[in-house]
């Protein structure tokens, strides 16, 4: 039974002439992590700072925990962990005052349990805000999101200041325990290769608008690269290839369907190899592909078969 | 120790633990020159002693008003710290007035301090032999309000105007991207509104209309600062008719409040701009690339244009405004001599501020913790950095209000190009006055990075040196070293002595944090 968590419904956004966000829909069910991918703007941060009642929709609808973020956005905030890309926080204040002087604006605080993730994120109580490295202004970042226990924690690409072993830790610890906890996690990031092994769930954004949504596992099933002969690539319908690149005297397509795609070259005899694809290819194909256009582009290294 | 403290007891806690923790210092900073204001003043001047108390919390209103109202409007965005706020599961309107309020204690307890140390001063230092809550009308021979003891009169004023002048600037300049900003925004809004006021004054004048005339004298009352002039109205003394004065106050400021609390903290600075041009720039394949600057040389000049222009060109509108406005009050004809010499004294007024205010902007943007990382990390030679920027401001700064003072000489003598000597010495003198006020305020915010921090020990260390050096040239020399000579050799030790303070910190990376 569908419990969603966010709703956007067909949501438009602009500033001045620019239209950041055009008809976007997308759905997060209740206990999901859901991977909201997207190039650098594309208009990842305007929707989250929707969805946070930070700014306002032109048209379209948005409900967040069941709540208008425009008409209700302190009942929504109470509810919701955020941690912002680069969050700036209070220089002068040490970090146990940070704390301390937050608590009393969530309802559901839990001091104890800001101690104990303060302590197992290893935050310096005593150090002034300023003086603390990225990767600790994050850590902290994480402890004020978390220590109200959210329903949902919206995390706007929070691993980018941390260092390549805090950014697993992250990955693996914080969001495998956030989701044993059964909380929704919404993930806005551009590092795919980190979002993969914890999303059940992926959208792509591109050019303000949603152009994929599925699980993340549907997703790789779906989309896959066929190698063949440049001249059999004629029998596939044009809409489901993604990308098309020369790969010496062969053809190396990125088809959507590809159950379908395999089918067809099957029936018709065509020759193909089939390659499985991570998330940060299946991206480029859906962001940067060069679909059904003639490719002119010099050949380009393809993902080797595993 | 690394346990956590309690938690606070309640969001106003909060709030109010952090505004004050963010003011204490402003608090005491301001005490500070208000209190050094009067010893100063009393070292210079002790004969007119009375004067000071009309004097000081006159400069007092405008320059805490202004500068504490900058800081309330754009004080969070410029720290970056205002999304974090807006994050928090509170209306913004909480943390918009618990700013506000303490800004307004930040700028009324200096200015009782004063007033109580005046007293004090008065009473019990010098012995004077009237009674200061009499004294007002002993010299100027009213009753502000119709308050029988003139220091609380002026008490009274004094608080309400800088209230008022506080509540006009945070208003007018919230939700902008930094201090500076917010500044020159609220700043020409003032003008603008005394501007009309006053010529609605000039149209009743003129077509006789002595309803307008009142209304409009009524409307002064939500001006911004203009309740503390409303007490001095002697009309108001003799026929003691204030409610209307009262109700325009209390509505004005009250929507004006009212606006404030609504619009604080709804807008993220440079959001709706940001994301556009990003997208814009993701989206389009083609677009147009203009040509690489010349130099570098070039490049940061361009860049220090770009940002003391606008400040510039604002307080030359208010310049203007202000005149015209000087002109439309005068009850009688003034002549184009008097225009001169008016557009004379409001040039130097602004040009004290906007020389403040631009030193303390030539590094605003750049000492910024992000973007302080940014240019460094580029391939740029420090000096040449700092060196252009100081040069190409201040070229601008001294060049505009050369400019005016030469337009406000020649307005005053239209022959003076014959014999431009001593004019062009004068400007001159003033051109490094302000020069030295534009260097410390620079260097002082290299130093603290705080721009209030910074306007605060600017005028500090100006009224200190300046007193210094007359007390040292009274009292040691017997006036033999008082001379305009000595002045200027000063000038230039002071000047070379905040440039190299200045340079030193922006090549070091020197900072002590105020706060």
């Amino acid at each position: 039974m569908s419990d969603p968590v966010i709703e956007f419904e067909a949501v438009s956004k602009s500033f001045r002439r620019n239209q950041v966000l055009r008809e976007m829909s997308l759905q997060v069910e209740r206990g999901h992590t859901f991977a909201f991918l997207g190039r650098n703007g594309a208009g990842k941060t305007t929707a989250i700072r929707m969805l946070l009642g930070l700014l306002d929709r032109d048209a379209g609808e948005i409900s967040v925990l069941g709540l208008d973020p425009t008409r209700q956005p302190l009942e929504l905030r109470a509810r919701v962990g955020y941690l912002a890309e680069d969050q700036t926080m209070y220089g002068w204040m040490r970090a146990a005052e940070m704390l301390s002087f937050i608590a009393p604006f969530y309802p559901t605080w839990d001091h104890d349990l800001a101690q104990k993730y303060a302590r197992e994120f290893e935050v310096p109580l005593q150090t002034k805000i300023k003086h603390l490295s990225k990767g600790q202004n994050v850590r902290l970042g994480l402890v004020l999101a978390l220590a109200h226990r959210p329903e949902l924690v919206i995390l706007d690409d929070p691993a980018l200041g941390l260092d390549p072993i805090m950014r697993k830790q992250f990955n693996r610890d914080l969001i495998t325990h956030l989701q044993g906890e059964g909380r929704t996690v919404f993930y806005s990031s551009h590092l795919l290769y980190e979002v993969e092994p914890v999303a059940d769930e992926v959208a792509i954004l591109d050019q303000g608008s949603i152009i994929r949504q599925c699980s993340t596992e549907e997703l790789r099933q779906d989309v896959k690269q066929i190698m063949l002969a440049r001249e059999a690539v004629a029998v596939l319908d044009g809409k489901s290839i993604l990308d098309k690149r020369p790969n010496g005297q062969e053809m190396a397509i990125v088809v959507e369907g590809a159950e379908a795609a395999i089918a067809k070259f099957q029936s018709e005899g065509v020759e193909h190899r089939v390659i499985d694809l991570n998330l940060d290819e299946i991206f480029e194909a859906y962001v940067v592909g060069q679909g059904d256009e003639e490719s002119t582009a010099a050949a380009e290294p393809v993902a080797s078969p595993r | 120790m690394n346990d956590l403290p309690q938690p606070m007891r309640s969001v106003w806690h909060s709030l109010l633990w952090k505004e004050w923790h963010e003011h204490k210092w402003k608090l005491a900073a301001l005490t500070a020159v208000s209190v050094g204001a009067l010893i100063a003043f009393d070292l210079v001047a002790p004969d007119s002693l009375l004067s000071a108390l009309i004097g000081i919390p006159t400069a007092f209103c405008i320059l805490a008003g202004t500068f504490l109202g900058m800081s309330t409007a754009g004080g969070e965005s410029g720290r970056k710290t205002l999304p974090f706020l807006q994050s928090l599961p509170i209306p913004m309107w909480q943390p918009g007035a618990v700013k506000l309020s303490m800004a307004a204690v930040t700028a009324i307890l200096p200015l009782l301090v004063f007033i109580v140390v005046f007293w004090v001063w008065w009473t019990f230092l010098w012995f004077f032999s009237i009674d200061i809550s009499q004294a007002g009308i002993h010299r100027f021979h009213y009753h502000p309000w119709g308050i029988p003891n003139w220091l609380a009169a002026t008490a009274a004023g004094s608080a309400l105007g800088v209230s008022s002048l506080l509540l006009w600037m945070a208003a007018m300049g919230s939700n902008r991207s930094d201090e500076v900003r917010s500044g020159a925004i609220g700043f020409l809004i003032i003008c603008m509104v005394w501007f009309v006021l006053a010529s609605g004054l000039e149209l009743a004048e003129k077509w006789h209309l002595p309803t307008l005339k009142y209304g409009v004298k009524v409307l002064f009352a939500a001006a911004p600062g203009g309740v503390a002039f409303v007490g001095i109205d002697k009309q108001l003394e003799n026929h003691f008719v204030w409610w209307p004065h009262f109700l325009a106050a209390t509505l004005g400021h009250g929507c004006l409040l009212a606006w404030y609390l609504r619009r604080f903290g709804k807008v993220v600075p440079g959001s709706s701009r940001s994301d556009g041009k990003t997208l814009a720039l993701a989206g389009a394949k083609y677009q147009h690339l203009a040509p690489p600057m010349r130099s570098r040389l070039t490049a940061i000049a361009w860049k220090q244009v770009r940002e003391t222009g606008p400040l510039v060109l604002m307080a030359i509108g208010s310049i203007f405004l202000m005149t015209t406005l000087a002109y439309l009050f005068n009850d009688r004809r003034v002549s184009i001599h008097e225009v001169g010499q008016t557009l004379s004294g409001i040039t130097m007024s602004v040009g004290f501020f906007v020389a403040l205010v631009a030193g303390i902007g030539v590094f605003l943007e750049d000492l910024k913790p992000r973007v302080d990382d940014f240019w460094r990390s580029r391939p740029v030679n420090y000096l040449l950095w700092f060196g252009v920027k100081f040069v190409v401001g201040a070229v601008i700064l001294i060049t505009t209000f050369g400019l005016l003072m030469l337009l406000a000489h020649w307005l005053i003598d239209r022959s003076f190009l014959r014999n431009a000597m001593h004019p062009i010495l004068t400007a001159g003198f003033f051109g490094l006055v302000f020069l030295l006020i534009y260097t410390l305020s620079m260097a002082t915010y290299c130093v603290l990075r705080q721009p209030l921090y910074a306007a605060v020990l600017t005028i500090g260390l100006l009224m200190g040196g300046w007193i210094a050096f007359l007390w040292i040239c009274h009292d040691f020399f017997g006036d033999s070293l008082l001379s305009w000579q000595t002045a200027l050799v000063l000038l230039l030790l002071s000047q070379v002595a905040a440039t190299v303070l200045a340079w030193q910190a922006v090549k070091r990376n020197w900072q002590i944090a105020a706060i």
